[in-house]
């Protein structure tokens, strides 16, 4: 008789429970949340993968340049090697 | 497709107790309630447009907020599993019993039996605890359990019968230890 006596208090403890509601900063906590979370635009997306082509072009244009510079420096070169004001 | 149209203030007033007390009586802990309540409103902001309205969408909310306490109890025993090297755990919901929860809403004669109940209703296997907490804790009636947990009034019986017995059955083992005791 204890022994049941002691099981329904327990399963009946939740009996007469009150619905509890949330601090009040929740909903301002749901908002940052949500601006954390909030998905990068597609104009800033394109406008990034456009700097990073530009970007890439650029580095790709200026070393095409420099190797043609140096080519034309080393077809000079030999001429310059037998060209000295040496005279014997 | 177009975007419908809602005002999250709106669905905040009008769904916070349901979805807090959800997360409170699952969690057992303020403070995680209450984590798991933002990110369950952070949820239905982002997929409110996929709501297919088979269900009401009291339903689907409360689908999205057990989800999510099933999700943060398993992150954080994996995260306790993580720190401490210890053997895994046999019950995914071990991680609070050893916690002394006072439920707020609970009346003051009964939170000492209510805390050796919520301790003992962690240790049910998963769909029996849902469906216990929803029918006896939360009130609802077994075909509401019945539309959320997405099966048949019977099952729900059943499984609440069976988290009963296993509820009798582990109380009258504490019974036992406690007279032991004495």
């Amino acid at each position: 008789m204890k022994k049941e006596n002691f099981i329904e208090n327990i399963l009946n403890s939740t009996n007469g429970i009150t619905k509890i509601s949330p601090s009040d900063t929740l909903l301002n906590k749901i908002y940052s949340k949500i601006e954390e979370n909030k998905p990068i635009n597609n104009s800033l997306k394109w406008f990034i993968a456009a700097s990073i082509i530009v970007l890439i072009s650029l580095n790709i244009g200026v070393l095409t340049y420099s190797n043609t510079k140096t080519n034309q420096q080393s077809e000079l070169s030999p001429l310059m090697t037998t060209t000295n004001n040496q005279l014997y | 497709m177009q975007k419908k149209q809602f005002d999250l203030a709106a669905l905040y007033q009008t769904h916070k107790v349901l979805v807090y007390n959800v997360a409170l009586n699952y969690l057992q802990n303020i403070e995680d309630a209450e984590e798991v309540t933002q990110d369950v409103f952070v949820k239905i902001h982002l997929s409110l447009s996929d709501f297919k309205e088979e269900s009401s969408l009291k339903t689907w909310i409360y689908r999205i907020a057990i989800n999510q306490c099933l999700d943060f109890i398993k992150k954080k025993n994996s995260k306790k599993r993580f720190y401490v090297f210890g053997k895994k755990s046999e019950n995914e919901l071990e991680y609070n019993n050893s916690s002394n929860f006072e439920h707020p809403g609970i009346l003051l004669e009964n939170q000492e039996n209510a805390k050796i109940l919520f301790k003992v209703i962690n240790t049910l296997p998963e769909n029996q605890k849902t469906a216990f907490i929803l029918a006896k804790v939360d009130g609802l009636s077994n075909t509401e359990v019945a539309e959320i947990m997405e099966l048949s009034i019977s099952a729900i019986e059943s499984l609440v019968f069976r988290a009963k017995k296993n509820l009798k059955e582990k109380l009258t083992t504490k019974f036992e230890e406690y007279h032991k005791k004495k």
